[in-house]
């Protein structure tokens, strides 16, 4: 097609306008999701290059808010360029004042050079900014490129309008999207904080759980199902489930408590034993329940736990214990107790005081109880009590109180003060005891220890006391008064003065004895009287000993037997005197069986005289028969001499003579004297002596005579036995403990039950011709020997008497026998 | 103590005149008993001493003519009951009993039991000697009493049992024929063994028979006079 030069040129320049237009239009396509700035580069490049323009410059709101984009595009202009800021302000300046209505194009200095200018507004008015362009030809602003500029701004606008709402929804959708990540990580949080609260609750030490308002369990934590071994099921499936684990004891009361909590819904407090699975122990448990309410106030759970409390329980068992058995001394014990005031009136006292008194509170308020005291015992009661409130030290009196029957009976009242941290008296507390028992016992002591002060100084003994070790504590005054000594001269060791020199160091020894073996004793001494004069006493001490047995004091008496001791002795006299004259007695007894005993050999003599003188008269004489006649008439001389002997030992008044013998030979002697009474009697006698007998200690003379007794008697025993042989049997042996014993066998009539008591006493006899003193006499001669005589029935007929006298043991020197004599040193002053 | 009581049975030998007579003395007391040995001896007896009543009983003695010094007390059995035990056994021996008590009732007793003399200590010789004397002499009788009564039983037990019967009745006093009829034998019958009994009795008249027959049935009256 053939176009002319001028319309060709117009005509590529429309087309070059449309195909401008369509590439603008186009651009909105590569807007689609670009921000605003993006747009506004995108246009102005676009135009650039399009338009041939020397500059182009957008100014438009920012559709996301902030600073507006301003956007600058310069061509190679000439010169140098002032930077894009400059050229808005000089462009802003030159369009002040056409303001929105931007004239068509302005020539204008930019740098050095002239350009066109063409203002096109964004949006209907120009609200969204304005797009600049300038170029340096001079036929800037075409009609096309007008159009184009509009049409830009309108896709500028257009663009900035999609961008503005992408803009929107983006903040909306990036405040949502913040929204929702914050609303994750708080609910994140709140989980995290939920597991830890469960985790806490299950792993609590406690048991936590919460129920349903009717009362059924819907959470129960680990800690109560490990213990009672409970599925949470079943706990779950009664309210009462659980209480399967109570005690039995307890159900009952839990059961009620519960169900009122829960009916109330004000909760509860149970304490119960529940049993431990594991071991089967019931253990004591706390639970609590509250109650969780709406804001109506309907409960909406009851929240709990159970609290293991066992050990403080076990804890407070004792203490409760205590306590109550506290209480229950304090209203058993018969005290009154009471509370006054710091200046002394009183504030308070207990009922048990007011039983007692019969005083009404009123009555005994303030300084009313001043009248139940007996009035002689209220002055010094009040002075007591006045000392007390000024020195405010605890302390006691004793008082009588009236009964409200009007019987006083004492009481012991004993006050303390109470204070507060400053020491200040807030408060008297004390107590009332009824002493009336204890009052009375100390009245009879008190009594009976005047009585036996009186006992003491009134008997006729001399009391003292002694401490353990033998030191004398306390001496009686009748002891004091006999003694003429004084208490302290006489304390400790003192009182041995007292005592007779020569017997001291027996009293001292056997005192000492005594205290180490701790046995009561007894021992005779002389004491020194006042006057100077001795007397015998009897000591007698006897050790009192506490709850462990040691001894802690000694009691002891001195008993004046001084006047008894005499009479001993003088029946001692007596008694020697009757031994000697019952000797005499039994030897004239005898006499006719020793006259006997003295013939015999006598009459051997004067028989063999007369044969010897008639063999020597013979034819022729008998010499041989005459010197044998002759020697028997020397050996029946001596036999007579012999005789003779014996009885003048029997006969003799001498001293006794306490001296080594052999038993054996004492006995001989004097069945050789008896043997021809006994003989006489038809008695046959027969002697058993044992070889070896050790010596005996003793007086020959008195218990030969106490052997004669014992062959006459036993002889006499068997005068009227006619029906069997009249045997004597004397016999000695060897006896136990270091004794030997003599024994006389008879088989005789024997001893009646009765008689057998009785023999040993004086003047007791069988007999019709006896004194009955023999036997007596023989025993207290054998008693002063240390030994012993006594009877025993045969087992056959009759009886033998027996006795036993200690033997002289290796070393020991001569004891001392307490013959039956008097003794010449118990000649006391 | 059988041998003790049964003395004077066992010892048969017949006395002879020419025996040294026998003095036995009992006397527990050693000085009197060996002082009468010595005198018994010194006058030429033969003494026999003991201590004891049963010393003396246990000893055999021939049949001489004998006495006995008793000591009135001794030990076991004294010498009263020594004296009752030999009467029982018909032992007739002198007793001389001899005492150191002057026991009057003791020595009643004794003379009335049959003792000879009573004799006290210190013994007179002489009294002494003098009662032994009198006291073999009676021994000498009475053994020659009890030979002839020895002699008379030896002869009597030489009768048969029918002789015995004759002669029982015989010497009681009956005739002939009275014994006849008793026995209720013929008297002629009678009269035989009436011979034979004065020829075995060696009797030279009833009245000798007659005599004999007391000496050997003592205590019955020597003729029944009814």
């Amino acid at each position: 097609m053939e176009v002319q030069p001028e319309h060709s040129g117009e005509i590529k320049r429309l087309r070059r306008c449309i195909n401008d237009l369509v590439s603008l239009l186009a651009l909105s396509a590569i807007w689609s999701g670009g921000d605003p700035s993006q747009v506004l580069h995108t246009l102005v490049d676009a135009l650039m290059r399009m338009l041939n323009l020397d500059l182009v410059c957008v100014r438009a709101t920012n559709p996301g808010g902030g600073a507006p984009i301003e956007i600058v595009r310069i061509a190679q202009l000439q010169g140098p360029t002032p930077p894009p800021r400059e050229i808005f302000e000089t462009l802003s300046h030159s369009l002040q004042d056409s303001s929105r209505k931007l004239p068509p194009s302005l020539r204008s200095l930019i740098g050095k050079v002239d350009v066109s200018i063409v203002a096109v507004p964004l949006g209907l008015h120009g609200e969204f900014g304005v797009i600049i362009a300038a170029a340096q030809r001079t036929d800037f602003p075409q009609q096309t490129e007008t159009l184009l500029l509009n049409v830009a701004a309108n896709q500028a606008f257009i663009g900035l309008q999609e961008a503005r709402l992408r803009s929107r929804q983006k903040r909306i959708s990036d405040e949502l999207d913040q929204r929702v990540t914050q609303r994750t990580a708080e609910l994140g949080a709140a989980n995290a904080e939920l597991q830890l609260q469960v985790g806490l609750l299950q792993d609590l030490p406690v048991s936590a759980w919460t129920l349903k308002p009717d009362g059924t369990p819907d959470f129960v934590n680990r800690v109560w199902l490990e213990f009672s071994g409970q599925t949470l099921e079943f706990v779950r499936s009664h309210p009462e489930a659980w209480m399967t684990a109570v005690h039995p004891d307890d159900r009952e009361a839990a059961s009620r408590v519960f169900w009122e909590g829960v009916r109330s819904g004000q909760g509860f407090a149970i304490e119960t034993r529940s049993l431990r699975a594991r071991d089967g122990v019931y253990r004591w448990h706390l639970q609590q329940a509250v109650a969780l309410r709406d804001a109506e106030g309907k409960v909406l759970k009851f929240v709990g736990t159970t609290t293991d409390i066992d050990n403080q329980k076990r804890a407070e068992e004792p203490l409760r214990a205590r306590e109550l058995n506290l209480r229950r001394v304090i209203d058993a014990i018969p005290t009154l107790a009471w509370c006054n005031l710091p200046d002394g009136p009183n504030e308070f006292l207990n009922k048990g005081w007011h039983e007692y008194t019969g005083l009404s509170p009123e009555e005994s308020h303030g300084w009313g109880w001043q009248t139940a005291f007996h009035p002689d015992d209220l002055p010094p009661l009040m002075e007591k009590w006045k000392k007390m409130l000024v020195s405010g030290e605890p302390d006691e009196i004793e008082a009588r109180l009236r009964r409200h029957d009007g019987v006083y009976r004492w009481f012991l009242i004993r006050a303390q003060a109470l204070r507060d941290e400053s020491g200040k008296i807030l408060r008297w507390y004390g107590t009332s005891t009824d002493i009336e028992d204890r009052k009375r016992a100390e009245q009879a002591l008190a009594a009976s220890e005047r009585n036996l002060r009186l006992i003491i100084n009134t008997m006729p003994a001399l009391a003292w006391s002694a401490r353990p070790d033998g030191s004398a504590e306390f001496l009686g005054q009748r002891w004091l008064n006999y003694t003429g000594m004084t208490a302290a001269e006489a304390q400790d060791w003192g009182w041995v003065k007292a005592f007779h020199p020569g017997d001291v160091d027996r009293i001292i020894v056997y005192w000492r004895s005594i205290l180490v073996s701790g046995e009561p004793g007894e021992i005779e001494a002389r004491l020194r009287q006042f006057d100077g004069t001795y007397r015998w006493f009897l000591i007698r001490a006897n050790p009192l000993r506490d709850e462990s047995g040691e001894i802690v004091k000694w009691y002891g008496t001195n008993t004046d037997i001084d006047d008894r001791k005499r009479a001993e002795e003088q029946l001692r006299n007596a008694q020697s005197e009757l031994a000697r004259v019952m000797r005499v007695m039994t030897m004239g007894q005898l006499t006719a069986s020793i006259a006997h005993e003295v013939n015999q050999p006598l009459s051997g003599i004067l028989t063999n005289a007369s044969t010897c003188l008639r063999m020597l008269d013979a034819n022729p004489p008998n010499l041989e028969g005459a010197r044998e006649t002759a020697r028997r008439t020397i050996r029946d001389g001596h036999r007579a001499s012999d005789v003779i002997a014996r009885l003048r030992t029997l006969y003799s008044k001498k001293e006794p003579a306490v001296e080594p013998m052999d038993l054996n030979e004492v006995a001989r002697e004097v069945t050789a004297l008896s043997a021809t009474e006994i003989q006489r009697n038809g008695v046959i006698l027969r002697q058993e002596f044992a070889d070896d007998l050790p010596a005996a200690l003793g007086d020959r003379v008195q218990l030969q005579q106490v052997i004669l007794n014992l062959l006459r008697n036993a002889t006499d025993a068997m005068s009227a036995i006619n029906d069997r042989p009249r045997e004597l049997l004397v016999r000695t042996e060897l006896d136990e403990g270091n004794r030997v014993r003599l024994s006389v066998k008879d088989s005789g009539v024997g001893l009646t039950p009765q008689a057998a008591d009785k023999i040993f006493e004086a003047f007791y006899t069988t007999k019709t011709d006896g004194m009955g003193v023999g036997l007596s006499i023989s025993r207290s001669i054998v008693e002063a020997h240390q030994g012993r005589l006594w009877a025993t029935r045969n087992d056959g007929p009759g009886s033998t008497f027996s006795f036993s006298i200690p033997c002289v043991r290796e070393g020991l020197a001569q004891a001392e026998i307490r013959v039956n004599h008097a003794d010449p040193s118990t000649d006391a002053a | 103590m059988n041998s003790a009581r049964t003395f004077g049975h066992e010892v048969r030998t017949l006395a002879t005149p020419s025996a040294v007579p026998v003095v036995f003395i009992v006397d527990d007391d050693v000085s009197v008993r060996e002082s009468v040995e010595l005198l018994v001896r010194n006058e030429n007896w033969k003494p026999e001493p003991f201590a004891s009543a049963q010393e003396f009983l246990s000893h055999p003695r021939t049949r001489v003519p004998s006495c006995l010094v008793l000591d009135l007390s001794l030990p076991g059995q004294n010498g009263l009951e020594l004296q009752k035990q030999l009467s029982l056994q018909h032992i007739d021996m002198p007793i001389i009993f001899i005492t150191g008590y002057g026991d009057v009732p003791k020595s009643v007793q004794a003379m009335k039991a049959g003792a000879l003399e009573f004799l006290t200590k210190p013994l007179d010789y002489n009294a002494l000697v003098n009662a032994i004397r009198k006291a073999l002499e009676r021994s000498r009788l009475a053994l020659a009493q009890d030979a002839e009564m020895q002699e008379l039983r030896t002869r009597y037990a030489l009768l048969t049992s029918r002789e015995h019967q004759v002669m029982t009745l015989v010497v009681s006093g009956l005739l002939n024929k009275q014994v006849g009829g008793e026995l209720g034998i013929s008297e002629i019958t009678v009269k035989a063994h009436r011979r034979q009994v004065m020829q075995k009795m060696k009797a030279n008249s009833l009245a000798d028979l007659v005599k004999m027959a007391s000496k050997l049935r003592p205590g019955r009256p020597a003729i029944d006079l009814t």
